[in-house]
């Protein structure tokens, strides 16, 4: 047999062995898989969500501005809001952010762990981060905590 | 165990049923971020993203037989939109046009592939963006449902198969006119070979 008197099995051959080949050419690197079960840490108090706004990479072309390497995120939820301003450099992640209505620190959540961003009296923080997954983290003047959702910086 | 119940179980912070999803669905979502021709580190990020949604909705799954469906949804959109913003950053940074190098080495040079595997392996990327999308997340192991592939393209699942059909059509057409594989047929008994 030839195998040409059907072409829906010579496509099911075909599938199989680039099935094969792709789990050797291509395999899901295991750090993916360990990174992936520790992801269920950040699992824990739930908080109200600030929606996102705003993301410049979303947006079309008409609508973006001149300095595309700036890219502009805002989130907001009844009383607070945090505007990002992100910068990619080097394979560096600058940003600066402003909050309104909300007290004491920023707390930047990364894959791996958080870190707490001082405010300056105008709202303003700034830090640098590698690139990935980031979400932040506030307490309202009232003493809500909120939270933005997970974003790819 | 169902998935209803891995994903309840995960949800109460159960670390054996999260890895049981982690285990079944990262073939899945690491092959729709490589069919966009991602390289290895903004898959990465995509398919870690898309952990980092589950845990964060893991609540909120409406239905959990639709979960391969939702990350594969989840990831796709992620991928599409580090694709246009870092597009774009490329257009800012090289305006002379040169690109950055694949941080990808070739394959047949981090893996030791059969030669024609190699070149197989090789004409797949020269398909349309389309075709390698579906292709690739036609490899994921275990086998993606139909509604997951559906979901990973945003194409009807009435359109999955013509498509793939047409796709490895055009790969064999490929494969023909290479020496390589001159008079070779792939199909039933015995593959390449």
């Amino acid at each position: 047999m030839t195998g040409d008197g059907d072409p829906a099995a010579d496509d099911e051959e075909l599938m199989s062995m680039l099935r094969r080949i792709a789990e050797r050419a291509d395999p899901v690197p295991e750090s993916v898989v360990v990174d992936g079960r520790a992801a269920l840490a950040t699992r824990g108090l739930d908080a109200e969500l600030a929606e996102l706004l705003l993301d410049s990479a979303h947006e079309t072309a008409q609508v973006r501005g001149a300095d595309d390497d700036v890219r502009l995120l805002s989130f907001y939820v009844h009383d607070v809001s945090v505007e990002l301003r992100v910068e990619y450099g080097n394979g560096e992640v600058s940003l600066r952010g402003m909050v309104d209505g909300a007290t004491g620190p920023v707390d930047l959540e990364l894959g791996d762990g958080r870190r707490s961003l001082p405010v300056d009296e105008d709202g303003g923080f700034a830090t640098r981060l590698p690139r990935g997954a980031a979400r932040f983290w506030l307490r309202t003047r009232g003493g809500r905590v909120v939270r933005t959702r997970w974003v790819l910086l | 165990m169902e998935t209803r119940t891995v994903l309840a179980a995960a949800g109460r912070g159960d670390q054996a049923a999260w890895d049981a999803i982690v285990a079944e669905y990262s073939s899945l979502l690491w092959s729709i971020a490589r069919g966009f021709r991602l390289d290895r580190v903004d898959a990465a990020d995509v398919v870690q993203l898309t952990w980092l949604r589950l845990v964060e909705n893991i609540d909120r799954i409406a239905d959990p037989d639709a979960l391969p469906a939702w990350l594969a949804t989840t990831v796709r959109r992620e991928c599409l939109q580090l694709i246009r913003r870092t597009s774009r950053q490329r257009v800012v940074r090289q305006p002379d046009g040169v690109e950055p190098a694949d941080p990808d080495p070739p394959v047949e040079h981090r893996v030791l592939l059969d030669e024609r595997d190699a070149a197989l392996w090789r004409m797949v990327g020269q398909l349309s963006d389309l075709c390698v999308r579906l292709l690739r997340v036609l490899m994921a192991s275990p086998r993606p449902s139909y509604p997951a592939v559906s979901a990973a393209l945003d194409m009807p699942v009435g359109s999955i198969g013509p498509t793939r059909q047409r796709c490895l059509r055009r790969l064999r057409e490929l494969l023909a006119a290479d020496d390589l594989f001159n008079g070779i047929h792939i199909g039933r008994d015995g593959g390449l070979s």
